[in-house]
């Protein structure tokens, strides 16, 4: 399985560059993902999606719908488009270390 | 008369349409008993039988297919099809008994010459078509030409009395003597009505089920 | 990933094994496929196909794929119909075993195994080319059936498999919603239409017996919520009797990615639907917005599923809100969508569905400005979206995505001028998205529900 180097510690990944688990997550992990998805520096408003999600997924167990997301973090999608260039699901989600979300999104 | 020259004329003849009657009777028999498939039409299709015989005759007389989305072989194509068809309708005017045959047989001949030759040109000079070609392919249009060819050379087209053989043929007492230059031709023809259901050229044949049972389909 | 065909990589090493011996194997599976008692579904197609190619190239002609590509050699249909007709002339049938060269027969190899793998997946299915075939030979059954054996020996695309049928059939959705989520969504939903539309419409969940059970994509809720928005409002707006139901009662996903790659997989997911609405008592299944499930369950179904076995009707949405604007159950005004829109004609509803004029209908009554795509129809080009190609990321297969089909529909968008471009089917959505993202194009996608909602007179 792929891996990312995280301050020296072999984190997996998955062929998509997801992380394979998402207990391992850690602020660091996050920068070293955004790095795979060309985001170079996280800023604030990047944060407030990121834990927007991961706060979701922890209650919920999947990613928010998308309008959901752009409705609670203040957001439009292009916004979203413009932090994370992949997408909310592909980009963001990776990020915040959640698994890739599945089905027709 | 030596020993191929009697089977070429006498024996081949009732080979090669035992096994073009037969081969294509399985063929057709095999498909038709395959199970019915999954709903898998493209829309919009003919629903009528009317309709459908009005479609499938203009593919079958305008190949309008490659007319619509492939044009640089549809006139080379046509032309050796319209060939064929009048070839086909020589046979059935010789034994019928009617004059004109000799201008079917010639006209269909030539186009057959001159449509295959096209094709296999074509098929040898357009990279696209060279890539998705196999020999076989190119055997088959050879074949076709060579066939219209001995035809219009050995002059078997133009002979109404040709008929007499053919005549004898159907009814079981074949006549022996016909002149040497009609052998060629014979050879091949009755070689070719064997190859025939060995080949995708039974295509005649398979369109009634990929037209009427797949694409059109029916409906309940 | 290593490359094995082209510059992309549909299938992960996982799946894949690139380096295992599987000729055999699949010889093995090929085998079973070309047996009718034990293929049926799709058994005549699929060895006439095998069996009829004139090499007259048509098909090429108007493959999105081909053609977009600047024609590469492996990209042409029947190249790509080759890599299996080769084998099959090669082991089943005489004259190859007898002629291989004469005919173009070839043994398999481990590397042509793996070429072929991924190359079946450069192609949506999309059957344009079936459609101009003169002798009607469809190299989309040919793909969809090198699938299948490839997925017989266990070599699928993890979002079909994977994270698709099988998910669907544990959790009820491919997206794995849990019912908790679900009814988060849908309180959120009836929020949103509050907030933003100023009137209370009340989202029926799971409500047994109902006349109709409208089933969206799951993906629809988490991506497209606008989609499910609007069809809430439509159906509001008639006054039927409605619900939607959540992962609790069963299925509750239209999707059944099977018909892109097993029928195994995708009797499974039918059967879980067939079930789900049963259990359900309601009376007509309404399939959202999505296009490959309509073809699932209006036409694949009829001779998988015995009739007396199937007690419900199945329509498309578009079918139901098409008929309610022409008797007038719904009243619409073109004056609230003014900007130009074109519709874009998903494979799996048009040329697979028969279904042009309902949502031409739908968007003249509801849009004032409509037009249409240049071709269209039954000649539409394929977004590249289907077959799930939409959800389709890894071995950067994106870019394979936007750089073949994704120009093609990108030029024809442009070239109309419209503003919106209204989709049916979740992976012409999917794939939208990312055309308009990735060209840049001054345009936004739409729902069909969303802009009848937009359009309704209250």
């Amino acid at each position: 399985m792929p891996a990312i180097n995280v301050g020296g510690i072999e984190i997996e990944v998955d062929e998509d560059g997801f992380i394979a688990d998402p207990s391992k997550w850690n602020e660091a992990v996050a920068k070293a993902l955004a790095e795979t998805e060309g985001v170079t520096e996280l800023t604030e408003n990047h944060w407030k999606v990121v834990n927007y999600l991961r706060q979701y997924y922890q209650q919920f167990g999947i990613a928010p719908m998308i309008r959901k997301l752009c409705k609670e973090t203040g957001f439009s999608l292009k916004e979203i488009y413009d932090l994370f260039p992949s997408g909310p699901a592909k980009g963001a989600c990776k990020i915040a270390g959640l698994p890739k979300p599945t089905g027709c999104v | 008369m030596a020993l191929w020259e009697l089977f070429t004329i006498a024996i081949l003849p009732y080979l090669a349409i035992a096994v073009l009657v037969l081969g294509l009777g399985y063929k057709i028999i095999y498909w038709l008993k395959a199970p019915v498939n999954l709903h898998w039409e493209l829309f919009p299709y003919p629903r009528t039988s009317g309709e459908q015989a009005g479609e499938l005759l203009t593919e079958v007389f305008t190949l309008r297919s490659l007319y619509m989305h492939n044009r640089r072989i549809w006139l080379p194509s046509l032309v050796m099809h319209y060939g064929i068809y009048l070839v086909v309708f020589w046979l059935l005017f010789l034994v019928v008994g009617l004059p004109l045959a000799v201008y079917l047989g010639v006209t269909g001949g030539c186009l057959v010459a001159a449509g295959s030759l096209l094709l296999f040109l074509s098929r040898l000079i357009n990279p696209e078509l060279r890539r998705i070609s196999e020999p076989v392919e190119y055997l088959n249009l050879a074949f076709l030409f060579l066939l219209a060819v001995a035809g219009l050379i050995g002059g078997v087209f133009r002979d109404f009395s040709f008929r007499t053989y053919i005549i004898s043929l159907l009814t079981l007492k074949p006549h022996l003597s016909l002149p040497d230059n009609y052998l060629f031709f014979l050879l091949l023809f009755w070689l070719f009505m064997l190859y025939i259901p060995f080949t995708r050229m039974a295509h005649f044949a398979v369109k009634y089920f990929t037209y009427h049972k797949v694409k059109w389909g029916e409906m309940e | 990933m290593r490359k094995v065909f082209d510059d992309y990589r549909v299938l992960s090493d996982e799946s894949l094994k690139p380096d295992e011996p599987r000729v055999e194997k699949f010889l093995q599976a090929m085998k079973k496929s070309l047996q009718k008692k034990d293929n049926w579904t799709f058994w005549l197609p699929y060895t006439l196909s095998l069996d009829t190619c004139m090499k007259c190239g048509t098909c090429a002609e108007v493959c999105p794929v081909y053609l977009a590509s600047g024609k590469k050699d492996i990209y042409h249909p029947v190249y790509r119909s080759d890599m299996l007709r080769k084998v099959y002339k090669r082991y089943f049938t005489l004259p190859g075993r007898l002629f291989p060269a004469l005919v173009g027969a070839e043994d398999l190899t481990e590397e042509k195994l793996n070429a072929m793998a991924e190359n079946i997946y450069r192609c949506t299915i999309c059957r344009r080319c079936a459609y101009v075939c003169p002798v009607a030979i469809d190299n989309g059954v040919i793909a969809r059936e090198a699938r299948k054996i490839f997925d017989a020996i266990d070599i699928a695309p993890d979002e079909l498999k994977k994270n698709g049928t099988q998910k669907q059939i544990k959790f009820g959705n491919a997206t794995g919603t849990p019912a908790n989520a679900f009814l988060d969504m849908i309180e959120f939903l009836e929020e949103e239409i509050e907030d933003t539309k100023g009137y209370k419409v009340k989202i029926p969940v799971d409500k047994e017996g109902a006349e109709y059970l409208l089933m969206h994509n799951a993906g629809d809720y988490l991506a497209f919520a606008e989609t499910v928005m609007g069809a809430a409002e439509v159906m509001d707006a008639a006054g039927v009797d409605w619900t939607l139901n959540s992962p609790a009662t069963g299925v509750n996903d239209a999707v059944n990615y099977g018909v892109f790659y097993s029928d195994v997989e995708f009797t499974n997911v039918l059967k879980a639907h067939v079930e789900t609405a049963k259990k359900m008592g309601i009376k007509t299944l309404v399939v959202g917005e999505c296009g490959h499930a309509y073809e699932a369950l209006k036409y694949l179904m009829l001779r998988l599923i015995p009739p007396a076995e199937r007690p419900f009707e199945v329509k498309s949405i578009l079918e139901l809100e098409d008929e309610w604007i022409r008797e007038g159950r719904i009243k619409v005004n073109p004056e609230k969508n003014p900007e130009p829109v074109t519709y874009h004609d998903s494979c799996k509803l048009g040329r697979l569905g028969g279904m042009y004029e309902e949502p031409r209908r739908i968007l003249k009554a509801c849009c004032q400005d409509f037009r249409e795509l240049t071709p269209n129809r039954e000649m539409s080009i394929c977004c590249g979206g289907g077959s799930g190609f939409a959800i389709m990321e890894k071995g950067d297969f994106r870019k394979f995505r936007m750089e073949t089909y994704g120009k093609l529909k990108a030029e024809q968008l442009k070239a109309s001028g419209a503003s919106i471009i209204a989709l049916a089917c979740s992976n012409c959505k999917g794939q939208f998205r990312e055309i308009i993202n990735y060209y840049r194009l001054p345009v936004r996608f739409a729902g069909i529900s969303e802009l009848i909602a937009n359009a309704l007179v209250r």
